[in-house]
């Protein structure tokens, strides 16, 4: 349950870290099943520092990642923030490559895109110039995220030269932030091991719905922008679909994105 | 001359970076005159006393360097870039800074526009009181928000997320007076020299808003000057005041400044 103070440091600068949500057992779990995900999900390519491998964790071969939707400690904060029905998207494991430059993932204007919270969390320690996440506070809103939209590349800067806040974490920490907020990272290993789990806020009106619809739109046809064969993005997310423990709250979600179009390439 | 990049960046962030605008030869000379200035506030004169802010004005013939500095055309250009060519330059003042400065902007009313330079004579890192600002901060509602919510952290610079303004000496960073900035950390004897300008104001509401803050500055730096010296001296210098080069520029801005009141003798409850 956040307090009155993180809801208002979160919609003022569009984020929060939290400190050490995950135990040491927790984190090493983690451990096992990215290892075992990427692995496996990858094993006609493996890993050579070229380009970023990137696999839903939401299968049977993950199960603890596949329930971190479902966990208080995420999906509180979440509907307190966006809303009671708010919708569980992703689960993910990701294997960075470089750097990554600035960027919101979501428009900021509701009737162009949806929007919601990805939490973000590192397996290794990531500093200033080692990975860690950069974001500009108050991006998520406007005037300032369409400001950087029209100018950001303009001013010629570096990744490390735009002013921004650097999120230095350790294993166990995990950083909240809105989907609009403008964020990027610099240096860092070529294999940065990172994971996110993603909220979408459930729209309201037809505006937001056809904005939320384009989005699932676009998404459908990520994965095959992953490397990876379909077949393995179906039988994952097929498995979550299925929903073996019959829990209410996974059951609303995939209702609600099934109409919106979210799963359509099942 | 800022190119339109920095004038871009100044707007969108509410600040701008110079480096090593200042050479060798002209920070030695500034070093000396904050030294000299340094030398006779309390800080040497009541050795004793725990370390305090001290802060002056430079606009004497003691500190001919840093008196001539706002009338130098990489301050005063920028000023006019920013501001307007008829932009009024109020001062060039030093500190010394003790321990963390809280977070807060320069202004809070949208109908006052100006501008800080701030010069720091010593190398300063996140951690050891670089300055620290919300990038974007300076625009409404932006500003308005962090004001509603950073509550407790006021008093907790470090958990504000911000960006940590690294500096070299040489170094001069320009912002916004409606940016939120702080410090954290630091010697008990961070020097700083700023050179203040702001918009001239043209609408009834933005004089109204001059008005208010050349009362508040004119008592804030009473105050500030009989907490740094034994005998106060005047605010501005009657040497800077006569013009003595008949400088048209400078001439404009005490004109203006005696309009506004920021030349006012400050109420005698907050003299020395």
């Amino acid at each position: 349950m956040l307090t009155e103070q993180q809801v208002n440091h979160f919609n003022t600068f569009g984020f929060l870290i939290f400190r050490q949500l995950f135990s040491p057992d927790e984190i090493k779990t983690i451990n096992a099943e990215f290892e075992h995900a990427l692995t496996s999900a990858y094993r006609h390519a493996p890993f050579d520092g070229t380009y970023r491998h990137w696999v839903r964790t939401m299968g049977p071969k993950t199960p603890f990642f596949a329930g971190l939707m479902e966990d208080p400690r995420f999906y509180e904060p979440t509907e307190q923030l966006y809303g009671e029905d708010c919708l569980g998207i992703v689960s993910d494991a990701n294997r960075y490559v470089g750097h990554t430059r600035w960027h919101p993932d979501h428009l900021v204007d509701p009737t162009e895109d949806c929007y919601g919270v990805k939490f973000a969390y590192y397996l290794e320690p990531v500093g200033a110039e080692t990975g860690a996440l950069r974001l500009i506070p108050g991006s998520h809103k406007d005037p300032l995220h369409s400001t950087l939209r029209e100018n950001l590349d303009s001013y010629g800067l570096e990744i490390c030269d735009v002013p921004a806040y650097i999120c230095e974490s350790e294993p166990g920490d995990v950083v909240a932030f809105d989907v609009r907020c403008w964020h990027a990272s610099w240096g860092g290993a070529i294999d940065r091991r990172m994971c996110t789990v993603v909220y979408y806020k459930n729209p309201e009106g037809p505006e937001e719905e056809a904005a939320t619809r384009k989005r699932a739109s676009n998404s459908v046809k990520e994965p095959n922008n992953s490397g990876l064969p379909f077949e393995t993005h179906r039988d994952i997310m097929g498995y979550w679909v299925a929903n073996h423990d019959g829990s209410e709250k996974r059951q609303r979600w995939i209702d609600r994105e099934r109409e919106l179009g979210f799963l359509d390439y099942l | 001359m800022l190119t339109e990049q920095q004038v871009s960046h100044f707007n969108t962030y509410g600040f701008v970076i110079f480096r090593q605008l200042l050479n060798p030869d002209e920070l030695k000379t500034i070093n000396a005159e904050v030294e000299l200035r340094l030398s006779s506030t309390k800080r040497y004169t009541s050795p004793d006393d725990e370390p305090a802010y001290m802060s002056w004005p430079n606009l004497g013939p003691e500190t001919p360097f840093l008196s001539g500095l706002p009338e130098d055309p990489r301050i005063y250009g920028t000023a006019e870039q920013l501001y307007g060519e008829d932009a009024v330059g109020l001062s060039c003042n030093a500190g010394s800074f003790v321990n963390v400065t809280h977070w807060h902007p320069d202004a809070d009313d949208f109908q006052l526009h100006g501008f800080k330079f701030a010069i720091y004579l010593q190398p300063l890192r996140a951690d050891d009181g670089a300055l620290r600002f919300i990038p974007g901060s300076h625009r409404r509602p932006f500003h308005d928000e962090v004001h509603q919510n950073i509550g407790e952290a006021v008093g907790d610079v470090c958990a504000v997320p911000a960006y940590s303004c690294e500096t070299e000496p040489g170094d001069v960073v320009a912002f916004d007076f409606h940016l939120w900035h702080a410090s954290w950390g630091g010697s008990t004897d961070r020097r700083m020299v700023s050179i203040i300008f702001v918009k001239n104001p043209r609408t009834p509401e933005e004089e109204q808003a001059s008005r208010k803050a050349a009362a508040a500055n004119v008592q804030l730096r009473a105050n500030l000057a009989r907490n740094t010296f034994d005998i106060p001296g005047p605010e501005y210098h009657p040497h800077w005041l006569e013009n003595p080069r008949k400088n048209p520029k400078r001439q404009h801005w005490i004109d203006r400044m005696g309009e506004l009141g920021y030349l006012d003798a400050p109420p005698p409850e907050t003299t020395a």
